[in-house]
């Protein structure tokens, strides 16, 4: 034995720090992809081996591969995944950290002098030196034997954005905040003196979370020095991206502004799926982009906000210092774009700016749905109607289905549920999974044959689990099977019979093989909160289960739900779950039903009891932030809550939901979009879900999101009335047209009478719309005597209905007594509620109509206080609009146009269809300022909008 | 039992370990002064093996410095002391030897402290050169390690050192052959199932025929398996015993996991 082999070698295997679980032999000594320590060690009683070393050194041999052709400095080539005009780039591992690089080797490059390559040495390394988190990093500069340099950098497992490009196709949004954020990397590369040079979308790259990295800084120029023109551009490689004052002289000296330009060209290609410039050759690009102006981005996907090709022609312009003049400036303009801010950038003349803004998608334009041709918008809607059929669903993704429940006892049926219910958590713990939420799945309840790939489609996944339970005295058998739907491939099927104390270890294990299966890391968390059983008693599970059932169940009796969850918990003090659910209910109906100190108080018991028991659980900090953010209106603590529940709960919606909320109260409108979309994605059947992501899109006036989100809700069920009314009321709201929603009412209500309440305001607001008063009376039969949500967004008696009608048909007299009536009941609230700003607004205009000015202006300024725009951008604008209301009624113009401006642009429940109909209004009607106004909220006539489009596209109830 | 005779025995079993370490340093041991054979012998094997004795160590409750020191000391006395001619029941296994030993040696490790402090530090090996020469490569990323019980640590750790051996000499003898492109590229197959194997990838990957593929597959599998039932071999007095030895060390994996 020689020396060299007391030393514990440096093996193949790698070392992660997230175990994974081997599918052969199922020990968790996995180790990597492929190394198992157990598999490992069972080879040895496979059989003796081959003791010669001779005979397989001679074997060895016949391969060709040998290391010579194989090295590179400290390098081990494992394999070659990118070539292109400056060199070769590898896939390689590091000798003695095994860390995995890419490494590019530079083969074009002509070092004919010692200086040029000393110069390459030292820009190389100082681009080495940058340090940002969306600047690739480089590790080491060096030089091959032939002594072409080399570079190794971090191994960028998400590809190029050229090869994400058509993942991003229609994600303006996503588009924008990669490139915002590229943008501030060059800004600080430029800070250390470093262009980049050649920025275009092969050297943009992701890492594994899809965060963009840049690559290659300032190395372009010595991969094209000592080449004439044709050969740079080859070189090159993509003509599209560079500056044209770059091709003219690619010698000469650069200022940050050529990169500005290619961020731009990046941009407008990944918006536009082309460069600004194509031509028949590189030369006949770089010429084009020499001579003319930029295509404008619209001329390309007209769809597109008109700021983002505001945007994207400023940095395309030919003039460097026409262009933005620092990354800086254009990443905070790719900010303010999604932030729904207006943009800097300003090519059209100063006045027009203001209400250019309000035209604009106020928050995102993502928009290649906001405008269409009447065709396309046809075959939008048709494609839409079976669900989602974007993108290939994840690899990692599973929706659990409803186990069946094959128990004599029907009441085992519960038993069932909790047992999907349980494995569907426990793999919802998995950060590397995704996992449909149980509102989506358990529509699939029915055992009746089914076709999984459909469901898998419909559901967003590619991987099933079905099974069931059969349930006897003291036995219980779970069979489980684990099934690829995209070909209908069972992966893994196995049946356990235990005790049926046991159920919770084999729902454990069931999770855990799932994840296994699906290859799927877990995190130590993960795994212990896997191992960890929600309650031992079978019992108090079963309660649970029934309480979540009937929480679950529209109209479901919650107090029925709360005595279950009660008795739970009596059983199993430990029972965190039921604790939660507690919390959650009491917090609930605090917010919707009961808003009285008591039901307060149980709710922060309940949390009390959960947080004693298990103070960092993420379902602990999603309970919390509900209650912070429904109950206190403490939306900070309720932020910080959610961001600590997420992490340990990474495929609930309830926290994507909640969090979304919080944005829309907050006034942060494209994260409570994003944040919807998250919620959405995991919960993709719940209706609830969709219809408030829908609200949200519309008061931020986009219509089109706003209707494809309720035509999911059609998809999911086609009689589904709310979501009709909503599609057809977005034409009034965008384009001032009610006919198309009055139609829709009067059918919906002539099919079911039931629902007159539910539909009592709309009717009324779309009687008043076209001045239609027998449909203003017949909505008003409808309002219950407590009245309902005014357009206004305030809870309004039916007496103040029974005014407002009376009023805008001229009978005074009967408004005068109805409106007295109101105002008494008004006057209730506001001692009851006093910090309730929309009641004091709701008095305020009740006032107004009585005549009562300085009264009336009083309380709609007394809301305006208790709720400004800036402390509630959801309702504040609301409270604002009441006021400009009270002013126009009490004959004040110039501030009920004033306050009435000033909020016209934030997002509300103000519309163009609102403004330009309402007879709220009236008085400022002929006013040239108002009609200002009505003209600035005024869609663009040149285009046909989505709510515009036929009736026919939309499917009928069956 | 004869140990002597145990290494007569394999020139009858061409296919068995001619002669394992551990059965020559016992069979030394016999003699007074052992041989300087044995001892080198031995002191490998300590060398190889010092990982599950310090992990015990550790697992025992002392701080990382003083089970440095400890295991340094027991590795001394291993080495210095007539500790082979105490050799017990436990004798027939290098591994179960050890441990007992081991543990045996804790249970006085107070007086050891002592008389540290009293004689002269002497040292196995330089420590620092120690760890950074052997990182582990298998980090065991077991959920419950840190509960197991010193023993099973010391199994465990055992286990990961036997393959680690096997590999690191099937990866010296590829890169002798200058053949450590292959290795890199087909270690990581040893243990897989042929249907899980894309040859064809790999092949496209080397720039060899998948034939080739399969056959280095075998070759190398074939190899590993004997070097790992050699490696496995030197630790046991009685050749016969490796395949229990594996035994053991699965079913300590199996148990674990």
């Amino acid at each position: 034995m020689s020396e060299k082999l007391a030393r514990p070698p440096d093996s193949s295997s790698k070392r992660t720090d997230n175990p994974q679980t081997c599918g052969r032999c199922g020990a968790t000594t996995r180790l990597g992809e492929r190394i198992c320590l157990s598999c490992l060690l069972h080879e040895g009683l496979e059989n003796e081996g081959e003791p010669s070393e001779e005979v397989f050194a001679k074997v060895l041999e016949e391969a060709e591969v040998p290391d010579r052709q194989w090295r590179l400095g400290n390098y081990e080539i494992l394999e070659e995944i990118g070539r292109g005009g400056m060199g070769v780039i590898y896939r390689a591992r590091q000798r003695q950290s095994r860390r995995i690089v890419a490494l590019k080797r530079v083969l074009s490059y002509h070092a004919d002098s010692h200086e040029a390559l000393v110069r390459f040495r030292r820009e190389a390394e100082a681009a080495a030196q940058l340090d940002h988190p969306n600047i690739l990093p480089i590790y080491e500069v060096g030089e091959s034997e032939d002594g072409l340099p080399f570079f190794s950098m971090k191994f960028a497992t998400g590809g190029s954005l050229r090869a994400a490009a058509p993942t991003l196709r229609d994600r303006p949004n996503e588009c924008v905040r990669l490139i915002a954020k590229v943008a501030r990397a060059i800004e600080y590369a430029h800070g250390q003196g470093i262009l980049h040079r050649d920025l275009q979308p092969g050297n943009i790259l992701l890492d594994s979370h899809g965060e963009a990295m840049v690559s290659d800084f300032g190395l372009a120029k010595w991969l094209a020095q000592n080449s004439d023109l044709t050969q740079s551009l080859t070189t090159f490689g993509t003509p599209g991206y560079i500056a044209p004052e770059q091709a003219e002289s690619a010698t000469g000296e650069l200022t940050p502004a050529a990169d500005v330009y290619s961020l731009g060209a990046v941009l407008f290609n990944l918006l536009a799926h082309r460069p600004p410039f194509v031509g028949e050759n590189v030369l006949s690009v770089i010429r084009q982009a020499g001579a003319n102006p930029a295509p404008k981005l619209r001329s390309v996907a007209p769809s597109l906000d008109r700021d983002l090709e505001t945007i994207c022609a400023r940095c395309l312009e030919r003039d460097p210092k026409a262009r933005y003049q620092s990354a800086a400036d254009l990443a905070e303009d790719l900010e303010r774009w999604l932030e729904g801010r207006p943009i800097r950038a300003r090519p059209v003349p100063i006045p027009a700016r203001a209400w250019r803004w309000s035209r604009r998608n106020p928050v995102l334009a993502g928009a290649a749905l906001v405008c269409f041709s009447l065709g396309g918008a046809v075959l939008w809607l048709l494609s839409e109607q079976h669900g989602r059929p974007q993108l290939p669903p994840p690899e990692k993704s599973i929706a659990v289905l409803p186990f069946q429940n094959l128990s004599q006892d029907k009441e085992n049926a519960f038993f069932a549920e909790g047992v999907q219910d349980e494995i569907l958590t426990n793999l919802a713990k998995v950060a590397d999974l995704k996992v449909i939420s149980r509102t989506s799945v358990m529509q699939y309840k029915d055992p009746a044959p089914r076709n999984l790939r459909e469901i898998a489609q419909q559901l967003g996944v590619a991987n099933l689990l079905e099974g069931s339970v059969q349930r006897t005295r003291d036995r219980v058998r779970v069979n489980a099977q684990l099934i690829d739907a995209r070909d209908d491939t069972h992966l893994w099927a196995q049946s356990y019979d235990g005790d049926l104390k046991d159920v919770f270890a084999i729902q454990s294990q069931i999770a855990r093989t799932i994840a296994e299966q699906l290859r799927a890391k877990l995190s130590a968390g993960a795994k212990a909160a896997i191992a960890q059983a929600p309650t031992n008693d079978l019992v108090a599970n079963e309660l649970y289960q029934k309480a979540i059932a009937l929480e679950a169940q529209e109209g479901g009796n919650l107090l029925e739900a709360i005595k279950l969850l009660e008795q739970a918990v009596g059983r199993d003090p430990q029972f965190v779950r039921a604790h939660n659910a507690l919390a959650r209910l009491h917090v609930f109906l605090y917010e919707s039903a009961d808003h009285t100190p008591s039901r307060l108080r149980a709710a922060e018991a309940s949390i009390e009891d959960a947080s004693q028991i298990q103070p960092d659980a993420g379902e602990v900090h999603l309970v919390r932030a509900r209650y912070f953010s429904r109950a206190l209106h403490d939306y900070d603590r309720a932020r910080a809550e959610l961001a600590l529940a997420r992490r340990s709960l990474p495929n609930d919606p309830s926290v994507y939901e909640e969090a979304a909320l919080l944005d829309r109260r907050q006034g942060r409108w494209a994260e409570a979009q994003q944040n919807y979309a998250n919620a959405i994605e995991l919960d993709p059947r719940n209706r609830s879900i969709l219809e408030n992501g829908a609200f949200t899109c519309s008061q931020v006036r986009r219509y089109a999101e706003a209707i494809r989100l309720a035509q999911r809700v059609l998809v999911l069920d086609p009689a589904d009335d709310w979501a009709r009314i909503f599609i057809a009321a977005q034409a009034l709201h965008e384009r001032a047209e009610p006919a198309r929603w009055r139609t829709e009412l009067d059918t919906v209500l002539a099919r079911n009478r039931g629902a007159g309440s539910d539909y009592a305001a709309d009717l009324f607001e779309c009687a008043l719309a076209q001045r239609d008063a027998a449909a203003g009376e017949r909505a008003l039969a409808l309002i219950p005597p407590a009245g309902l949500p005014f357009y206004f967004g305030c809870i309004a008696p039916r007496e103040w209905y029974t005014g407002y009608l009376a009023r805008v048909f001229n009978h005074p007299e009967a408004a005068r007594t109805a409106f007295l009536a109101a105002k008494a009941i008004l006057e209730k609230q506001v001692r009851e509620r006093p910090e309730s700003g929309l009641s004091w607004s709701m008095l305020g205009v009740t006032k107004a109509a009585l005549g009562e000015k300085e009264e009336a202006i009083a309380a709609g300024r007394r809301a305006c206080d208790l709720w400004p725009v800036a402390k509630e951008p959801f309702w504040g604008p609301t409270t604002r609009r009441c006021l400009a209301a009270i002013y126009a009624w009490v004959g004040d113009k110039d501030q009920a146009l004033e306050q009435l401006a000033a909020y016209l642009d934030q997002p509300s429940f103000i519309d163009y269809g609102g403004l330009k109909l309402d007879p709220a209004w009236d008085p400022l009607r002929g006013d040239p300022r108002f009609e200002a106004l009505v003209a600035r909220m005024a869609p663009d006539a040149s285009k046909t909008t989505v709510s515009a489009i036929p009736e026919a596209a939309l499917p009928r109830p069956q | 039992m004869n140990p002597g005779c145990q290494t007569q025995d394999t020139t009858t079993e061409p296919r068995v370990f001619a002669t394992t370490r551990w059965s020559l340093i016992l069979t030394s041991a016999q003699f007074e002064n052992g041989g300087p054979m044995a001892r080198d012998a031995l002191a490998e094997l300590c060398r190889t093996y010092w990982r599950p004795s310090f992990s015990f160590v550790c697992r025992r409750g002392y701080s990382p410095e003083d089970a440095q020191d400890l295991t340094q000391d027991f590795f001394v006395m291993v080495l210095q002391s007539r500790w082979l001619q105490k050799a017990d029941e436990n004798r027939g296994r290098f591994r179960s030897f050890l441990l007992a030993s081991l543990q045996n040696f804790l249970g006085h490790a107070a007086e050891k402290k002592q008389a540290r402090k009293r004689g002269g530090d002497l040292q196995f090996v330089s420590w620092d050169e120690w760890m950074a020469e052997a990182p582990s490569q298998f980090a065991i990323p077991l959920p419950g390690l840190e509960s197991l019980p010193p023993e099973r640590l010391f199994d465990l750790r055992w286990a990961a050192t036997v393959v680690e051996q096997a590999l690191g000499r099937l990866r010296e003898e590829c890169e002798a052959k200058g053949r450590l492109r292959l290795f890199e590229t087909l270690s990581e197959y040893l243990a897989v199932e042929r249907n899980e194997i894309s040859c064809a990838q790999l092949a496209q990957t080397l720039g060899i025929a998948e034939t080739m593929v399969k056959k280095q597959l075998h070759n190398l599998r074939q190899r590993y398996r004997w070097l790992l039932r050699d490696e496995v071999a030197h630790t046991v007095e009685n050749p016969a015993d490796v395949d229990d030895e594996i035994r053991h060390l699965c079913a300590v994996l199996a148990a674990e996991t």
